[in-house]
């Protein structure tokens, strides 16, 4: 009304005008970034994958079956579908990775919620040791309890290859249902992320009002009751986010039924990826669909989940259930025992490995002489092809394995970082700008990757990246792929926290003009050191003993977890042995300095 | 010198109105609170002031710089407003110590020199008293030091205008009141303009040179304290302020030269008369020449396309009248002769020649004063009797009402008419 001369200029200064003060506000600056960064990273690689499996591969089957060399074609979907092998190479694969994915779920919401029960609500003892060993399995690298199942229970006479620990030492064998395929598979697999369920139920019991059930007890309800009506609804969000959790990462794992004998798309994939390169591509395309369904069943849960979340807030005096006093030692001591056999025997396990002359050979375990024992595996100084060493040198002294060494720690300290920090961003604007559709778009976008299956955003990072700019087996490649899956990890821990930090801490400073990167560095960063720090560790811990994620993207002797696989099919069982040890010792000893400096630790943030 | 300047400011979200179409002048030294129920929308008024939160349409000048201009596009950020703001929960950094509290935003300032900056410390954390806490950390405060620390954070860069967001609710009673004496000093001494957003209204009444009472997102009456008391614009204002609060008699009755004879408290008769001549039928008329050019500015606001219909209606308020047994009540559309006269409880006199026969109901005595409620006929009214008094209850009394203020309201918009004196 006001604009009567020259409205066209006038316009453009008002929109001019708008535009300045939106990005004079950091938190929309870095919104738009990341809205960028994310669209591409998560995005590109999935058109890339997608265009895969309609372009014909020369070589491969859809070449012969089209008999073209180039072009597009839709023959991958109908031969993969509908073929005398489509049983083989589809069907039974993906019955199998949905019942791995759902028994996992069991397995760790079952052992993970009764040991967070027993831990919170009960008085059973030695819970700080409890506690705190029984997170190992999560830190350890996904296949340490698979090998140690094999180092266990394998036998010349059923599997075939060597004798393990039970054939060995006591002529037991297993059948082959125990030994390898669906049942260790999902046992192992549900051991592996029982610490999400234990970190997040025991987190809502923890914070449970004990009122809630009080109120209960004096309307005389009977214990059983209880439970069912109010203890688990109230729970239930948190197994919700473990089922979302624990489904997406079991159903993407590659080591563990790889180890196991199990096939599933992941072992599929990597088993027809050379004949079959375009119906390789659309089993990834499906392990992403089924991610994306998980997903959208999260977002579904988390609109109900709106009601429950009145539970956290100041917890009164939490009921303590009394398990008697026999009970809460024998259970004490139940726990104890299993705990030491999924989070202490691996560590021993591997270092006992790679002193024996030979793969299975336990002699001395019968003998106790120590003439039974060897250090060659980690000594041997030259290239020597006689005692089974296959012209490598003693893991000390072997370039290979500390170059790899070298690269599982470049990978995982720069992964770390860039996903921290990017992460942290994220964090910080979705918080600042909670309602906002673009905040919205950036967190969710920014988090498929974590519910996208390891092997698949792996392929898909591999189809983008092996055309055209070729960055495979190179670090910086691992390091790309790396941030982009381990963002959610940090950005979920940053967001989690600064959505407690109230915003008027910040309009302090801001009234008072200090600038953007003083507000960061001097008041926010230090508020929140400790879950920013664990938005730093988690994807650092991952990182390093991550293989399900790298492994198709670069040769196997560039970093410490491929080695492994390396080592192992070459069957110097000692030095996959000796690598799995050098991981774990790596990955504890780093969780315990950062626990020690900053009092940031691994529980915090898993899975947010 | 700073004068803010609001003009037809709203905010809304989807379509709730925070804040619909307020316009205010905030004078130079002025001691502004902006009181309201809770809910009503004055913290969201204070924070778009200060820059913290971007009005959906609207113009604030804050002295003769424009911060923001919705037609123009232009809204400067809370940083370059140089104003200062005192949150409700201190909002200190828990990180740093009282000194580092303090001195953090002067040393980005860049003007002054460390010793300059240790001065500016030392008198700010003087005026309010915590110079031998410097060193501790906000955790190691009580609440009133604490409180004490953010006042001195939001002094010391010295701001032309202080806005302060509640900042005595999280405090007990009694440092409350000791807080707020010494807010009044700080005004003084400092000369500053202070706005001060609270929902207790005798914080209002006691510190402000002028009350912004605000409902709905609708200001009601923006005046002087005393004014706000003892001329409410409508119901809703002579309700809010005041402890204990009015009273309410429902009045039927019609204009008889000058002034009003009415029926109240079911049978009674009684005269109203004004403290200034006033017509009734040229004030009605006049009011609904008033009504029809609000109603033509909404329709005017209405043809534009991104008009949004507001979804927290507004209604006339609700007024109470207090009764022993509620339940005969009942609630006819009221006509032009329906009024509401308004009765602060000092308004009422216990006398052996009131008019008026009343029971002692209850009766409340501080020591100071003594608060009673008068039982006349189904009717409750409050009084304040000042001494310590003591009455029986269930004794009989006389009563009658005192003074040229009682308030005469049209009860079907709400409004007053004027004040005047009840005879009965």
């Amino acid at each position: 009304m006001q604009m009567t001369f020259s409205p066209q200029a006038n316009r453009r200064a008002v929109i001019w005008n708008k535009i300045k003060t939106f990005f004079s506000k950091p938190q929309n600056t870095i919104l738009v970034i990341m809205a960028v960064i994310c669209t591409f990273t998560t995005f590109a690689p999935i058109v890339a994958i997608v265009e895969d499996t309609l372009k014909i591969h020369p070589g491969t089957i859809d070449a012969n079956l089209t008999g073209r060399s180039s072009g597009f074609t839709i023959v991958n979907y109908t031969d993969l579908f509908t073929s005398t092998i489509a049983k083989q190479n589809l069907w039974n694969p993906l019955l199998n990775t949905l019942i791995l994915a759902v028994g996992s779920c069991v397995v760790s919401i079952l052992y993970g919620g009764l040991f967070a029960f027993l831990v919170t609500r009960t008085n059973l003892r030695f819970k700080k040791y409890l506690s705190a060993i029984f997170i190992f399995p999560y830190i350890m690298p996904q296949w340490t309890l698979a090998t140690v199942w094999k180092n266990m229970f394998d036998s010349v006479a059923v599997t075939g290859n060597r004798d393990g620990l039970l054939a060995g030492l006591f002529g037991v064998t297993m059948p082959q249902w125990w030994c390898a395929g669906m049942f260790p598979s999902i046992l192992v697999l549900g051991l592996h992320y029982a610490p999400f369920a234990y970190i997040l139920i025991g987190g809502i019991f923890r914070n449970m009002d004990a009122n809630l059930e009080e109120a209960a007890t004096i309307l005389n309800t009977p214990k059983w009751k209880i439970m069912t009506h109010v203890t688990l609804p109230l729970i239930r969000p948190a197994i919700l986010s473990t089922i979302l959790l624990v489904f997406g990462s079991a159903m993407g794992s590659y080591p563990v039924p790889h180890f196991l004998g199990l096939t599933t798309l992941s072992t599929r994939y990597i088993e027809i990826n050379d004949r079959r390169a375009g119906q390789a591509s659309i089993l990834a395309v499906i392990m992403m669909l089924l991610g994306i369904g998980i997903m959208y069943f999260n977002q579904r849960s988390l609109k109900s989940r709106k009601s429950y979340t009145t539970v956290t807030g100041k917890s009164g005096q939490t009921s303590v259930i009394n398990l008697g006093k026999v009970g809460k030692i024998v259970i004490a001591i139940i726990l104890v025992l299993i705990t030491f056999f999924t989070s202490i025997f691996p560590i021993i396990s591997f270092a006992f490995e790679t002193f024996l002359p030979n793969p299975g050979d336990y002699s001395f375990l019968k003998t106790f002489n120590t003439d039974n024992l060897t250090t060659k595996w980690w000594t041997t100084s030259e290239n020597v092809s006689e005692n089974g060493m296959y012209g490598q040198k003693g893991m000390l002294f072997n370039e290979m394995i500390w170059r790899g060494f070298g690269g599982t720690m470049l990978v995982s300290v720069a992964c770390a970082l860039a996903a921290g920090v990017i992460g942290t961003l994220i964090g910080y604007a979705v918080s600042k700008k909670r309602r906002s559709k673009l905040a919205g778009y950036v967190n969710s976008v920014a988090f498929l990757p974590y519910l996208m299956p390891s092997i698949a955003v792996s392929i898909a990072f591999f189809k983008l990246f092996s055309s055209g700019i070729n960055l495979f087996n190179t670090y910086w490649l691992l390091i790309i792929v790396g941030t982009v899956k381990y963002i959610p990890f940090a950005s979920r821990s940053s967001l989690n926290s600064m959505l407690q930090l109230s915003g008027e801490i910040e309009e302090a400073a801001i009234i008072q003009d200090i600038p953007w990167r003083k507000r960061m560095t001097r008041i926010i960063v230090p508020i929140q050191k400790s879950s920013i720090v664990s938005g730093f560790l988690l994807p650092f811990m991952t990182c390093l003993r991550e293989l399900s994620l790298f492994m198709l993207l670069c040769g196997q002797g560039l970093i410490l977890s491929t080695q492994l696989d390396y080592f192992d099919e070459m069957g110097l069982y000692a030095f996959s042995s000796g690598i799995n040890l050098i991981l774990i010792v790596t990955i504890l000893i780093c969780n315990a300095l950062v626990n020690k400096i900053t009092g940031a630790s691994l529980d915090k943030g898993i899975g947010g | 010198m700073p004068k803010i300047v609001l003009t037809d400011i709203t905010k809304r979200w989807g379509d709730f109105y925070a804040v619909d179409h307020l316009d205010l002048v905030i004078d130079d030294c002025s001691f502004v609170t902006l009181l309201g129920p809770s809910g009503c929308g004055k913290t969201t008024t204070l924070r778009m002031i200060a820059g913290l939160e971007t009005p959906t349409s609207g113009r604030i000048e804050i002295g003769d710089t424009v911060v923001f201009d919705s037609e123009k596009g232009i809204n400067v950020p809370a940083n370059k407003r140089h104003v200062g703001f005192l949150f409700q929960n201190y909002a200190l950094w828990p990180n740093m110590t009282v000194y580092q509290n303090i001195s953090f935003g002067l040393k980005n300032l860049k003007k002054y020199t460390k010793q300059e900056i240790d001065e500016i410390v030392q008198r700010v954390a003087r005026v309010v008293k915590i110079e031998m806490f410097l060193d501790r950390y906000p955790s190691e405060l009580s609440g009133g030091q604490q409180q004490r620390v953010a006042i001195a954070r939001t002094l010391a860069p010295e701001p032309e205008v202080i806005f302060m967001d509640e900042p005595l609710s999280n405090l007990d009673a009694k440092l409350r009141l000791e807080m707020r004496s010494e807010l009044q000093r700080l005004h003084l001494t400092t000369g500053r303009t202070f706005v001060y957003v609270t929902h207790d209204q005798m914080e209002a009444m006691t510190l402000a040179t002028k009350i912004c009472l605000i409902e709905n997102g609708v200001l009601q009456q923006y005046d002087p304290p005393l004014k706000v008391y003892g001329k409410p614009n409508n119901l809703f204002v002579a309700d809010f302020v005041g402890s204990p609060s009015i009273n309410f008699i429902d009045a039927v009755g019609t204009q008889n030269e000058g002034s009003m004879d009415f029926t109240v408290l079911d049978d009674k008769k009684a005269t109203f008369s004004f403290a200034e001549p006033i017509d009734i039928a040229n004030w009605r008329e006049a009011e609904k020449k008033a009504d029809a050019e609000r109603a033509a500015a909404k329709a005017e606001l209405a043809k534009n396309k991104k008009h949004v219909e507001k979804g927290n209606k507004d209604t006339v308020f609700k007024y109470h009248v207090a009764m022993v047994d509620d339940s005969a009540k009942q609630d006819a559309e009221p006509t032009e002769n329906d009024y509401v006269i308004g009765v602060r409880p000092e308004m009422i006199e216990i006398c052996d020649d009131g008019g008026i026969e009343a029971e002692i109901y209850s009766a409340m005595p501080t020591g100071m004063e003594t608060t009673v409620r008068l039982r006349i006929g189904n009717f409750l009214l409050t009084g304040v009797v000042f001494g310590g008094v003591t009455y029986e209850i269930g004794s009989k009394v006389n009563v009658r009402f005192k003074g040229n203020g009682l308030m005469l309201f049209s009860r079907i918009s709400g409004r007053i008419i004027g004040t005047g004196a009840l005879k009965v």
